[in-house]
């Protein structure tokens, strides 16, 4: 007896992919053809012989050194988080363009013998971007209570909002602090200078993107100042290189 | 009831959650990395590339959060990314293995394999001969598969996504997904005939 279904279509009918109407027409002739039959059993032992494959063992640090790893690609305007509850929004920026330069900033590297991937990476995070850090709240009016901003993913960040004096670190890139923004603050455009200079130039290189807090009477965050790391990087930055050779 | 991979992304994406961006992304790696991994293993043939490809897979999710619109599944869409970096790490690990295919040639000494020897403590005793000889055959011989017809059989056998979705991750419609899967798969069974001639004779 001659078969209509290819081998084909009987390893589609075995994912579940063929129409319900075909499918119990092949059932209905599986039960009468042992040609069909033996095919399918080689397909099925095939696939089953593929899905027996075993992961392999993960380090139990990996989630965690990419989250770090995801911080430092966007060191400051991602890194405030609009808070319910709070009474007040601070409007996140968008898009800022170091989320999209590259994964270069991780500071560590897990296994070793692998730079080409990285250069490779680090290549298209030479497309520099400019940090526009406009965080303007007139989009939504801050009625009561702070607005807080939370930088590097804090665990815990109260609802409440309480305006915890700025412990204003010279790095702010990872440490669970908690800012808080008195609500006039919402109005202040923070922007570092950077930006408002040539604003196509700005650093891929994390090292570079270290902003501190302008403080208030009161300790309290109203903006941020641009910091460049050193002398040299600021020259390099001013003549829009970045160097990326150590990565 | 769980948070989606959808809802999480969301929360990645806006900055909007109560749980902060960071551990909703957390949450999505530890969902996904083993995953990840394992298909970018069976895809680079090497434990450590694809480690470091599946960081750069998320740190690519993570840096292209902005555009993200939940109209597929995350998966596909992190499978699309995963699958992009490993095609293009492969083919530079073939040109290097051109070069010098001698060395490399036969010496499965460096093999990665002594991973998998971790895992198979757990086995119980009747399965660790047949299905174990089936298990390191496949192993070894996965990479003579070409990347088309493999990375098909490998998103379905090895992670269960429906041919539309593999269509999705590789950018063909299902009609060549069918027929590549059932070509990748005849390859496999072509390794594996001496471990079972009888069954696999009928498919081939």
């Amino acid at each position: 007896m001659s078969c209509k279904w290819t081998t084909e279509d009987i390893s589609a009918f075995l994912d579940g992919e063929g129409s319900t109407a075909e499918t119990a027409e092949f059932l209905r002739h599986l039960a009468a053809c042992e040609r069909c039959r033996k095919i399918r059993d080689g397909i099925a032992r095939t696939s089953w012989a593929v899905s027996l494959l075993e992961a392999p063992e993960l380090p139990g640090s990996l989630a965690e050194l990419i989250v770090e790893r995801s911080r430092n690609l966007a060191p400051l305007p991602n890194n405030i988080v609009s808070m319910r509850g709070g009474g007040a929004r601070v409007q996140s920026p968008r898009d800022h363009p170091s989320a999209l330069v590259g994964a270069e900033s991780g500071p560590r590297r897990s296994t070793g013998g692998r730079r080409r991937g990285w250069q490779r990476f680090a290549a298209a995070a030479i497309v520099v971007a400019a940090p526009i850090f406009l965080i303007s709240a007139t989009r939504e009016s801050v009625s009561r209570g702070f607005a807080a901003a939370v930088l590097g993913g804090a665990p815990e960040t109260s609802g409440a909002a309480q305006p915890l004096a700025a412990e204003a670190g010279p790095s702010m890139g990872a440490e669970s602090t908690v800012w808080s923004l008195p609500p006039q603050a919402a109005r202040v455009v923070l922007a570092p200078p950077m930006a408002t200079g040539n604003a196509s130039s700005a650093p891929a290189d994390p090292s570079l993107e270290r902003f501190s807090p302008v403080l208030d009477e009161r300790g309290r965050t109203v903006g941020w100042r641009w910091r460049a790391s050193s002398s040299r990087a600021a020259t390099d930055h001013a003549a829009g290189a970045v160097k990326l050779a150590n990565y | 009831m769980m948070t989606s991979d959808i809802q999480l992304m969301e929360c990645v994406r806006d900055d909007a959650c109560l749980a902060t961006r960071d551990d909703a992304f957390r949450e999505l790696i530890r969902r996904h990395q083993k995953g990840v991994h394992h298909y970018l293993y069976r895809l680079t043939g090497s434990y450590d590339t694809a480690l470091e490809l599946t960081q750069e897979t998320f740190l690519r999710v993570f840096a292209n959060r902005r555009s993200y619109q939940p109209v597929a599944a995350f998966t596909t869409w992190l499978y699309r990314i995963a699958t992009n970096l490993g095609i293009n790490e492969s083919r530079l690990a073939r040109n290097r293995y051109e070069r010098q295919f001698l060395a490399a040639a036969d010496s499965s000494d460096d093999s990665p394999e002594d991973w998998l020897a971790a895992d198979r403590e757990g086995e119980t005793p009747e399965d660790s001969t047949w299905r174990q000889q089936l298990r390191e055959r496949l192993s070894d011989q996965l990479a003579n598969i070409p990347e088309t017809f493999r990375i098909p059989v490998l998103l379905k056998d090895l992670l269960g996504f429906s041919y539309e979705e593999i269509g999705e991750v590789t950018a063909t419609t299902v009609g060549t997904v069918k027929s590549r899967i059932h070509r990748g798969r005849k390859m496999a069974a072509q390794m594996l005939l001496n471990q079972d001639p009888e069954t696999f004779q009928a498919f081939l």
